[in-house]
């Protein structure tokens, strides 16, 4: 169950990623230090989310 | 697992399959080499790149198209060339040369790949010390610096290349799966990069984007304008860049290096799954990193310097920042690892953790040094020259030699450690290239097309000559 959610969140994280560059493109979000703010706290995410599902199946103890 | 088995396919003395060919039991489905090449190519010096393509005065359309072109090239390389052999041998690149050539000259060779690998590894520990510039605010290099201009500088690359081969001594695997639960995001924040330079383009031009046309001609405007070079850089058409594309990892493909890989592939096609790296590596992100360094030159001319740290905060701060030391951290790792491999196949007594911290002692100091990082462009087109022709050696061994009722792996029939065929047809055109690119005939970018088919063909002379004398006696 712990790795379903952890995967969700890895992925969300993705989307998260990159959306705000996506609106900063078209517009909708004028401002880039919101863009930094928000991929910066992605990136953390991301990085505690992912090795709990992914490092056991890259064959980590 | 991707690394793992990576590491296994480079690893000369792994011990799994290393003197055998790969059992069926042990072969791998089509998406482990997705995840493989993928990864593997959205790596630190992508920001130099992508960069220097912008310095060299490429236009949009000879950058665009001469990737799509040249990286088709570079797949079909791979699949006409490197897997065919690899799954019908199953073997090593190391043992299928040594079959061919003699375990003395496999020597050779691998002194030559080890010390590429070092330099290779030294251009990304200069990436990754770039990053520590935006912190500690010291002179970093500029665009045609060779040597180092700064303490602070010299101080920074120890630091990030004392890091990274310690970490790669004592524990490869560790940041082997550490690159692979980067490698999504990594391929994402490089997206980012090109996403937001786009908007700070239309931004600064004040240009209306309404459709597709109006991104191209941007792109042919204010981003990739053509016309000169920056001073000190060679200008770049499309047949540059489509030959460079080509070439950039020809060691790999046309060098053969990838048997040691594809031999764990189902079926040859499985090759075609070298496209996601070279889509996502060298043409999304090159792409990418050149928008940004485009973006630096509009707003200041004279500010020329490719420094991927820099570049990638101003673009998304501190995650550009984050993004940068783990792409060159990452790659950096199995770089120095396999040139290690390498050495160590030279001098087996020694221990790994030694062989791999000397190798990164060695990447640390060529780090220090520019010229290989800003000079990349020519760095890697001689890499792929060095090795193309072993390359050729192999698959005139494996599909000609017989129609010429020769021997083939004729070093392990004839027990003898050194094919003086292989080596003269190897160190002859190295010559021939060498010195068709100093006289000025042929840019190193090229020189490898012709060269590979002088090496197929003097081998089969060479062989002729030599396997008769070998009979004779």
């Amino acid at each position: 169950m712990i790795k379903q959610i952890a995967q969700l969140v890895s992925w969300l994280c993705l989307i998260v990623l990159v959306l705000p560059s996506v609106l900063f493109l078209t517009g909708k979000l004028p401002s880039l230090n919101q863009v930094k703010l928000i991929m910066l706290m992605a990136t953390i995410v991301w990085f505690v989310s992912t090795p709990l599902w992914m490092w056991k199946e890259n064959g980590g103890q | 697992m991707i690394e793992t088995h990576e590491e296994k396919a480079q690893k000369p003395s792994s011990g799994e399959f290393e003197r055998d060919p790969v059992p069926k039991s042990a072969l791998l489905g089509f998406k482990s080499f997705i995840g493989m090449y993928a990864g593997e190519h959205c790596a630190g010096t992508e920001l130099m790149i992508g960069p220097l393509f912008v310095a060299a005065g490429v236009s949009a359309f000879d950058v665009v198209v001469g990737l799509l072109v040249g990286n088709a090239l570079a797949v079909a390389s791979w699949m006409l060339l490197c897997a065919p052999i690899a799954t019908k041998a199953r073997l090593t690149l190391y043992y299928q040369l040594e079959k061919i050539c003699g375990r003395h000259l496999v020597m050779f060779y691998n002194l030559a790949n080890g010390v590429m690998f070092c330099f290779l590894a030294g251009a990304m520990i200069t990436v990754s010390a770039t990053t520590l510039g935006v912190w500690f605010n010291f002179s970093m290099p500029e665009l045609n610096d060779l040597y180092p201009n700064s303490i602070g500088w010299v101080l920074a690359v120890v630091a990030m290349g004392g890091l990274i081969a310690i970490v790669a001594a004592y524990g490869y695997q560790v940041v082997a799966k550490f690159a692979n639960i980067a490698a999504p995001w990594m391929v994402l924040v490089f997206l980012v990069f090109g996403l937001i330079g786009l908007k700070q383009f239309i931004n600064v031009t004040n240009t209306e984007i309404t459709s597709f046309p109006d991104i191209w001609t941007l792109a042919k405007t204010q981003i990739w304008k053509g016309g000169d070079p920056l001073p000190g850089q060679v200008k770049f058409t499309f047949w540059h860049v489509t030959f460079f594309a080509w070439f950039c990892n020809m060691a790999m493909h046309v060098g053969m290096s990838d048997l040691s890989v594809f031999r764990f592939a189902k079926k040859s096609w499985y090759a075609v799954a070298s496209g996601a790296g070279m889509y996502v590596g060298h043409f999304m992100a090159w792409l990418c990193a050149s928008i940004l360094y485009a973006y630096q030159l509009h707003l200041n001319p004279s500010d020329t310097n490719v420094l991927p740290g820099p570049l990638a905060y101003r673009a998304v701060g501190l995650t550009g920042l984050i993004c940068v030391i783990i792409a060159g951290w990452t790659t950096a790792n199995p770089t120095i690892y396999r040139a290690g491999l390498a050495f160590q196949a030279i001098v087996p007594k020694w221990s790994r953790f030694t062989v791999t911290l000397i190798t990164g002692a060695i990447a640390t100091i060529a780090g220090m040094f520019p010229a290989i990082a800003m000079k990349l462009l020519g760095f890697v087109a001689l890499y792929g020259m060095l090795l193309m022709p072993m390359g050729a050696v192999i698959f005139v061994d494996f599909w000609l030699i017989k129609k010429f009722d020769l021997q083939s792996n004729y070093a392990e029939i004839s027990k003898k450690h050194f094919n003086l065929a292989a080596g003269l047809t190897w160190f002859i055109t190295l010559g021939a290239c060498w010195w068709l690119v100093q006289t000025g005939r042929v840019a190193i970018y090229f020189v490898s097309l012709p060269g590979w088919f002088f090496a197929a063909a003097l081998y089969i002379v060479l062989s002729f000559l030599y396997q008769k004398k070998f009979k004779a006696n």
